[in-house]
């Protein structure tokens, strides 16, 4: 006995449109930004701020990334070092109108939210209140110099995971004021880890052994956890330790914790409505440019 | 009034052993006082502490592997009953983790106990007590803030040990242990940076003189853009990895500078012709 599937024109329509969407909905994608080159023509701050290391760093994260599309674990990796680290991919639409640049943080293939995990290597500041808010330097000064957490950025689109080597990325007492919930995530966002230092860190090549071993152990699960375990470093309590934080968004505690400590790269798991954050940290570790954690 | 003289030079004395000025930089030398020995620890990590039997033996795992990933060339993650065993011997990385959901609730655990179980499970897996260095317990925490709610009381989430690896009291760049426990002081996981060592082919020590390798300081803090400030020197390990995955060491010199606000403190790392 022969069967024959027919289909009416409108259900071809539909399955056409379904195969061509299906990359775009589907694709894993890493973007990762490391900003060296300071101070030189067309780039932002002086050049006291270079620090070769930062693109080594970045290399080091897109690597793995780069392993595990090898092995159709992950669908694209894109690398965005120095003048094309621009403030604009860092901006959302919405928040065009404080940035000298036209927000296009979705940008295919460039822009921060058109990725899934981002890692960025760059210099930080913050400001704790009125407003509360941290600041990463970035690569053009045709942008803007500096996207700032409230000014610039809100996740509204692709990005899940942000992985920021910066200092005072992640400062306690910005997170306290509410500089990391309502200023850049929406309570609908797929935005909910961010990873990033609470004062100052340090600097140099120990850090690409860190975020090798980082992103590599973070395949299965321990997205945030294993950040604390391989940037953590203790200088002798003479305030210049390195205090790596995870900041998550979610519904509840146990939703966040869940990703702190199950999610991986293989399984970025959703932690519902971003209607709280939790603030993972290690007790005692007292930074240079922060207070010590208690 | 010569007495004074004499005391007052003492201290001047005092306070500048260990510190030298070039060029702009203070140096802090006072951890370069002592050279490293150029002699390898008897026992050392090896290559067999990466095969599947020890690790499972060290957790305990009665179990067969059940499932059998591989992630990279040389990384394989391996699943044990409750367990999940990740083993790269190329990049000297091993991940032992419990796929259990952890109970973050259950008292607290004796910092001097944490230290004892996670040095006794380094050791079964094949780390030699001659190669683990510092060791810290630290207490991971978290706080909330729902909506625009004060944050809540912090509560401890787990343990951390951290476990430097030195030889000769040196520490190997980049190679660290972390055994994480939960409140009730079991096991939660341990992942380790720590690859085998080879017998041959280090560099442990150097004939530099200190004042030597201060003027090769100042040279390559300059090239990498550093003018002034206050630098403190100590010797450091960097593993070169051989194609088998074991790391020959390499002496050379941290020069941490002081830093400058809003910037990050940096280590540039000071090759000192070791041999």
């Amino acid at each position: 006995m022969r069967y024959q599937i027919r289909f009416r024109p409108g259900l071809w329509a539909v399955i056409i449109l379904i195969v061509a969407a299906w990359p775009a909905l589907a694709d894993r994608e890493t973007h990762v930004y490391g900003i060296a080159q300071f101070g030189g023509s067309g780039q932002c701050g002086d050049s006291g701020m270079t620090h070769p290391v930062h693109t080594a760093t970045a290399g080091a994260f897109a690597s793995w990334f780069k392993t595990l599309k090898l092995f159709g674990l992950w669908d694209d990796v894109e690398t965005l070092n120095n003048s094309s680290a621009r403030g604009r991919y860092f901006t959302d639409k919405s928040k065009s109108a404080s940035c000298s640049c036209t927000g296009d943080d979705s940008h295919v293939d460039r822009g921060a939210d058109d990725a899934d995990v981002i890692y960025v290597h760059t210099h930080g500041s913050h400001s704790a209140s009125s407003p509360a808010f941290s600041s990463l330097s970035m690569g053009n000064s045709n942008d803007d110099c500096d996207a700032r957490t409230d000014q610039n950025m809100l996740w509204n689109s692709d990005l899940d995971i942000a992985v920021i080597k910066a200092c005072q990325s992640g400062d306690y007492d910005t997170w306290k004021n509410g500089g990391y919930r309502q200023q850049f995530t929406k309570t609908t966002s797929g935005f909910r880890m961010w990873n990033a230092f609470h004062g100052d860190s340090s600097c140099g090549d120990h850090v690409t052994d860190y975020v090798t071993w980082y992103v590599q152990s973070s395949t299965y699960d321990g997205v945030g956890e294993n950040w604390l375990d391989a940037a953590y470093d203790n200088n002798s309590g003479d305030d210049s330790d390195d205090c790596p934080v995870s900041i998550v968004m979610g519904e509840s505690h146990d939703a966040r914790v869940k990703l702190f400590e199950n999610g991986g790269w293989r399984d970025l798991k959703t932690t519902g409505s971003k209607t709280g954050s939790t603030y993972f940290y290690f007790r005692g570790c007292d930074p240079s440019s922060g207070r010590k954690l208690d | 009034m010569r007495t004074m003289k004499t005391i007052a030079l003492s201290l001047l004395v005092l306070a500048s052993a260990g510190l030298a000025r070039a060029q702009g930089f203070q140096f802090d030398t006072s951890r370069l006082a002592t050279v490293p020995k150029a002699e390898l620890p008897r026992e050392r990590m090896s290559l067999r502490a990466f095969e599947a039997a020890p690790t499972l033996r060290a957790i305990g795992a009665q179990e067969k592997v059940e499932k059998s990933e591989r992630l990279s060339r040389s990384r394989v993650a391996e699943f044990i009953g409750s367990w999940r065993v990740e083993r790269d011997p190329l990049e000297g990385s091993l991940l032992i983790a419990s796929t259990r959901e952890m109970v973050s609730s259950g008292g607290e655990t004796d910092e001097m106990k944490l230290r004892a179980m996670s040095i006794d499970l380094l050791n079964r897996i094949g780390v030699p007590q001659s190669e683990l260095g510092r060791i810290q317990v630290r207490s991971l925490m978290t706080t909330d803030a729902e909506g625009k709610e004060e944050p809540t009381r912090p509560q401890l989430l787990t343990y951390k040990t951290f476990v430097t690896r030195e030889i000769n009291g040196i520490p190997v760049e980049g190679h660290r242990a972390v055994v994480s426990h939960a409140p009730s002081g079991e096991l939660h996981r341990a992942n380790l940076r720590w690859p085998a060592l080879a017998s041959t082919g280090h560099k442990l020590t150097t004939r530099l003189s200190v004042q030597q390798i201060t003027e090769r300081a100042s040279e390559v803090l300059k090239r990498e853009g550093e003018r002034e400030g206050k630098v403190l020197l100590r010797w450091k390990y960097v593993p070169m990895k051989q194609s088998s995955g074991e790391v020959a060491l390499v002496l050379a010199v941290g020069a941490r500078i002081q830093p400058k606000p809003g910037m990050e403190p940096r280590e540039i790392t000071v090759p000192v012709d070791a041999q």
